[in-house]
């Protein structure tokens, strides 16, 4: 009955610990489950035996499972704890196998030098005998590496105790608790028997058969639980996957040392590769679009040189034809050698955000445009209102004083006073003008020392879209460590920001080559320091550079022909100079100097 | 009766406006008033002779065109010029539309403002000869004693002197003294002459 319970036991494990990457621990339960069990069945070949060598040879079997088990524990308890002092398991093995190599070399076993007798007694209803007989010397062997056994399990019990998880410590209770109350049982057992002093036949198998069903209770838990997490795991698997499919987010995972790329189903459907191509990163490479390229293996080597991360936005160009924006994070791993491992992260494909927020920068600008047309018309009509009146009395004036002389009334009086009103008048037209003029400048402006890097800095943050959506590169040559300038940054920002969008407009108009747009900024002799915008597109208009400048001077369809000039009297208001010439090599360069402020004004 | 002299009156509340409107239409010899609201124009009293209104669109409280409305509804037909610094075309066909003789954007040409203002002048004098026509024919009618009054509307009606007196129940005869005495009264001399009278002070025929 124990025999067929380990056996019942032992077979799953057996069948785990059978596969090609079965845990061995299973394996070595099995083998430990098989072998109480035939010791289960030698014992009660020894309860049977009828004469004394039969019984003494049933011992001398019996002693085959029994290093069967203790072999198997030692390494189970290695394995499975981790923390054993493998020399002492090895040892007491070895003192084992020694005893039972003497247990078949000195008939009739290892118990006994000589069987004299049986001795018959009733156990549980049964006649049973056990042999008598002369003890061996060599049992002192097995005794010694039963001792052996205690002293390892016991020193990895406690050992897992100190250092383990929760888990781990029930499981050095459980097992290494059970391995030494049972051994020392069934060791006292044997002693007594052998000696003759009790009436009981052998059943070591009994407390073997307990420490298998703790070791058994172990690892069924430990399957339990791998059941629960691959269950678990494959559940996260499905919510993740859902995620990134409703997200329509791809994940990827690029291997360096073999240079492939794994890759969600999704993103090899979105970058055109098929279920089963190889990935490297050269095939990746030729999918983005070749002005893009650059740009993002840049950023992928810093992030494997430095072992950080990178979060780049960029675009594809697909075999195709079509053009798609990404949005891709990515992380290095290192090995523990500190050679990068792999580089693992997630895109996203961000081309519908991408168009909405063009049309939102479209509708943006529309309405921009909208309502300076709508503050001239509003500016327009109140200065027609105004200028009217004093324009209506000067004319009603002069066309009252035409009849006067007409009729030859001409009193002199009357006329001075009509003459005085008309200039009365006119200066008044002039008041309203200045008035409209005040009203432009009214925005205050606020001084302070400004690094015209910073400006050229904050311009490009807000012109990069726009340069993409014209098609054109932005290229800058800053000169670091600039001197200072004293003036609004916003005002500057404004200047800079009308010359390049001007630029952009340029190249739109003609065809150029190359299309760039060229921001550089130096210093200039006499300590001033200069911003220079300089683009490839037609030119300064014919009639002259100087026209740019003028109010109401435009070559755009939709132009005010204020941009410049307004840009041109923020300039000269910070005691600087605005001007433009046409570039060697096609193209215009408008540039601005402003006077740099001495170095003990810059604030450190 | 119609001797005092036309009158042409500007509203408006920019001085300078006012003061050269005043000038040219000095110069232009007629005579003129200037009131810089909507308000002190209607403070005024009318003017006996032919007069015209020069008034400005835009103006704080009672703009030009409440000014025209105001002059309507109390039953006075004024003839209005509207000049304006900027008009659009719905206000001057409000404008039009309420009688006025002219819509003229600041600036206008002196030309123009005064043939304007010569034409609003005649057609106040023509209105004005009218109701001094209506005024006089109906004084004339007044005259007449009720039983003269009964034979006049007969007559308009078309009817014989015999039928007059059947109706009147009088000798025909009498009715032949008494339609004597009526046109005599009327001072006219022809009948056709009593039926446009008639029309004058708003006499009807008796009815048939």
């Amino acid at each position: 009955m124990a025999a067929a319970a380990c056996l019942t036991m032992a077979l799953p494990h057996l069948v785990i610990g059978l596969r090609p990457k079965g845990a061995r621990v299973h394996l070595l339960f099995a083998i430990a489950a098989i072998a109480v069990a035939g010791l289960a069945g030698a014992e009660l070949t020894i309860m049977r035996a009828t004469t004394t060598e039969e019984s003494g040879r049933a011992m001398q079997m019996a002693h085959v499972p029994v290093v069967i088990v203790v072999m198997a524990i030692v390494g189970f308890v290695q394995l499975y704890f981790g923390t054993g002092r493998l020399w002492l398991g090895v040892t007491a093995c070895g003192l084992r196998v020694i005893a039972v190599i003497a247990n078949f070399a000195q008939p009739p076993n290892m118990n006994f030098r000589e069987i004299t007798g049986l001795r018959s007694f009733e156990f549980l209803g049964e006649m049973v005998t056990m042999p008598l007989g002369r003890p061996n010397p060599w049992l002192m062997a097995a005794y010694l590496s039963s001792l052996l056994f205690l002293a390892y399990v016991s020193e990895a019990s406690l050992r897992l105790w100190r250092i383990g998880s929760p888990d781990q410590r029930r499981r050095a209770v459980v097992i290494g608790g059970s391995i030494v109350c049972f051994i020392v049982i069934a060791q006292g057992a044997s002693v007594c028997i052998n000696a003759g002093k009790i009436n009981f036949p052998y059943f070591i198998s009994i407390p073997f058969m307990a420490i298998i069903a703790a070791m058994g209770f172990e690892l069924s838990h430990d399957v339990l639980r791998a059941a629960q997490l691959s269950q678990a795991l494959r559940m996260s698997e499905e919510r993740m996957g859902l995620a990134a499919e409703s997200a329509r987010l791809s994940m990827w995972e690029w291997d360096i040392p073999r240079d492939e790329i794994w890759m969600t189903p999704d993103g090899r459907a979105m970058l055109g590769f098929s279920a089963s191509e190889r990935i490297d990163f050269a095939a990746l490479s030729e999918r983005v679009h070749p002005e893009d390229r650059a740009m993002r293996e840049a950023a992928i080597r810093q992030a494997v040189a430095t072992g950080g991360a990178y979060d780049l936005e960029y675009r594809l160009l697909l075999p195709d034809g079509t053009q798609r924006w990404l949005a891709a994070r990515g992380r290095c791993e290192r090995r523990e050698t500190g050679a990068p491992a792999r580089l693992v992260g997630v895109s996203i494909d961000t081309t519908e955000q991408k168009q909405a927020d063009d049309e939102a920068r479209q509708q943006r600008e529309e309405l921009g445009h909208l309502s300076r047309v709508v503050l001239v018309g509003e500016m327009a009509a109140s200065l027609a209102h105004e200028l009217n009146q004093p324009l209506t009395a000067m004319v009603t004036n002069a066309s009252a004083a035409q009849r006067f002389l007409a009729r030859g009334e001409v009193n002199v009086e009357e006329l001075r006073e009509l003459l005085a009103d008309i200039a009365t008048d006119g200066r008044r037209a002039g008041e309203v003008i200045r008035g409209i003029k005040g009203m432009v400048r009214k925005v205050e402006s606020e001084r302070r020392a400004v690094d015209l890097n910073d400006v050229v800095a904050e311009v490009l943050r807000l012109v990069r879209a726009d340069a993409l959506a014209h098609g054109c590169t932005l290229a800058t040559d800053l000169t670091p460590a600039l001197p200072a300038v004293s003036g609004d940054p916003v005002q500057l920002q404004q200047v800079l920001l009308n010359l390049v969008i001007n630029a952009f407009d340029a190249m739109r108009k003609a065809p150029c080559d190359p299309c760039r747009v060229e921001i550089a900024t130096r210093l200039a002799e006499s300590g001033a320091v200069e911003v220079c915008v300089r683009d490839y597109g037609p030119g300064l208009p014919p009639e002259g550079p100087a026209r740019v400048f003028e109010r109401f001077y435009s070559t755009k369809h939709d132009g005010m022909g204020m941009g410049l000039a307004i840009a041109r009297s923020i300039i000269e208001a910070h005691g600087g100079k605005l001007a433009a010439e046409n570039a060697g090599g096609g193209g215009a360069r408008f540039w601005f100097r402003l006077p740099a402020l001495p170095p003990a004004e810059v604030p450190a | 009766m119609n001797s005092a002299a036309p009158l042409v009156c500007v509203v408006d509340d920019d001085a300078s406006i006012r003061k050269s409107l005043l000038r040219l239409f000095r110069s232009a010899g007629l005579a003129a008033e200037a009131f810089d609201s909507a308000r002190a124009y209607l403070a005024r009293a009318p003017h006996a002779g032919p007069s015209c209104l020069v008034l400005d669109v835009q103006m704080p409280e009672l703009t030009g065109l409440d000014l025209q409305q105001a002059l309507t509804a109390s039953g006075r037909e004024e003839q209005v010029i509207f000049i304006t610094g900027n008009g659009d075309i719905p206000m001057c066909a409000q404008a039009m539309k309420a009688g006025a003789v002219d819509f003229l954007p600041k600036p206008f040409d002196d030309g123009a403002l005064l043939a304007a203002v010569e034409r609003a002048l005649a057609r106040s004098s023509r209105q004005r000869q009218h109701l001094a026509e209506q005024h006089e024919a109906a004084a004339r009618v007044a005259t007449l004693t009720p039983r003269e009054r009964q034979v006049f509307e007969g007559v308009l009606a078309g009817k014989l002197n015999k039928q007059i007196a059947a109706d009147l129940g009088t000798a025909l005869k009498t009715v032949k003294v008494q339609r004597g005495r009526v046109m005599e009264k009327l001072r006219v001399t022809s009948v056709a002459d009593l039926v446009r009278l008639a029309q004058q002070a708003g006499v009807a025929p008796s009815g048939s």
